[in-house]
């Protein structure tokens, strides 16, 4: 397969190059758009336990209920993602007038199909960790983790639609950390993601 | 690696910018917003064939990109990788919109540059090929506007797509075979 010139891919080529004409305010959209609170539901933090998933007692497995075990791991060693067994479908605020963008893949419509997912990092030298995923935009300030100083452990749980979501954890701002007991994948930003699929839970 | 003639995937500007970005003046952010907008929304709007998917996906790929912005390695390339964010969308928002009826270009959008002495002719013939482009592959439609319409070499495709250049040089070569027999089957109406 060669290169040559090809007159007429040349032409189409040529017609393709024309400027096309975008919204003369698509710049100020997007810059609008970055505002932190025109953000995805899931960004938006539970200000108060209003929601009924939120307030509930999650089932644990029993190896990775014992948090203290894995802490003591040398590092960073994280459980990662806790099947939770709730089985009633739990509920998000809906959109309340705000301007907001739907989560990637995820109509709003959707909310009563979240499933409550616990994400846990084991790394007692951080000062502050942050969960950031596809679910969250990757925002840096939407998802902080809290610290359980009796087993070195960080812990948050966040509504997510069944699938597969990509997540990272950030740690004091600047490292960038995968799960290391979970998948990965390539993400869009050239570096693997870790991976957690979450499904419905068996009736 | 020879840089591209087309895209404007490098510029030793984008560091300081980001940098400052980085540093807390997000205004900052609109300068390479500005720098970006028009060519990669050409693009956006080549491959999806709508000019509202196209402006959705360019404002996806600017948020994404500005919250991640941290995760730039590399930030004179910058618009390497909003780029590739910006692929990734096109592709995200093409099965999605694939599905559904698909939507030519808006007029205006065809008409815009028009300015040759038979401008309705010249513009019903850009409608045909952004209609042929629809018809193809979406792999082969993004393989063909890389190559011929952005000028990019295969080993920046290979980067921007994550595809090796062996299956890229096919996919265009399909492409382009695709495209001259859907449009010439219209010349010779």
């Amino acid at each position: 397969m060669t290169d040559e010139f090809d007159p007429f891919i040349a032409n189409l080529a040529k017609e393709l190059r024309e400027p096309v004409r975008l919204d003369a305010r698509l710049d100020e959209r997007i810059m609008a758009a970055l505002e932190p609170e025109v953000i995805s539901i899931a960004t938006r933090r539970p200000e108060v336990p209003r929601q009924p998933w939120y307030r509930r007692t999650f089932a644990v497995p029993a190896p990775l209920g014992g948090l203290a075990a894995a802490a003591a791991l040398a590092g960073i060693a994280a459980i990662g993602i806790l099947a939770t067994r709730e089985t009633s479908a739990p509920q998000v605020a809906q959109n309340s007038g705000m301007e907001v963008r739907p989560v990637v893949n995820a109509p709003v419509d959707r909310s009563a199909e979240l499933q409550p997912t616990q994400f846990i990092l084991t790394d007692p030298t951080a000062k502050r960790v942050v969960l950031i995923g596809d679910f969250n935009d990757w925002d840096v300030d939407a998802t902080p983790m809290a610290y359980d100083s009796t087993h070195g452990a960080w812990s948050v749980t966040i509504p997510l639609l069944p699938g597969r979501h990509q997540y990272q954890f950030l740690l004091d701002g600047t490292r960038y950390v995968n799960d290391p007991v979970a998948p990965q994948m390539s993400g869009d930003f050239g570096s693997p993601n870790s991976v957690v699929t979450v499904r419905i839970p068996q009736q | 690696m020879t840089p591209s003639q087309g895209l404007p995937l490098q510029n030793d500007d984008d560091a300081a910018v980001v940098a400052q970005v980085l540093a807390g003046e997000t205004a900052a952010y609109a300068i390479l917003v500005a720098r970006y907008r028009a060519q990669f929304g050409r693009y956006a709007v080549r491959m999806l064939g709508s000019r509202e998917d196209a402006e959705e996906a360019l404002q996806d790929a600017f948020v994404r990109a500005y919250r991640s912005l941290a995760r730039c390695d590399d930030p004179v390339r910058f618009g390497s990788w909003l780029f590739r964010i910006l692929a990734n969308r096109c592709r995200t928002a093409g099965g999605r919109k694939g599905r559904r009826e698909r939507t030519f270009i808006n007029d205006d959008v065809a008409l815009h540059g028009a300015s040759h002495d038979h401008p309705a002719e010249r513009n019903a013939w850009r409608e045909e090929i952004q209609g042929a482009l629809l018809k193809l592959e979406p792999e082969q439609r993004e393989a063909f506007l890389l190559k011929h319409v952005e000028d990019l070499g295969y080993e920046e495709m290979a980067e921007v797509t994550g595809v090796g250049v062996s299956a890229l040089k096919m996919r265009v070569k399909r492409a382009c075979e695709r495209l001259r027999v859907l449009l010439q089957e219209v010349q010779g109406d």
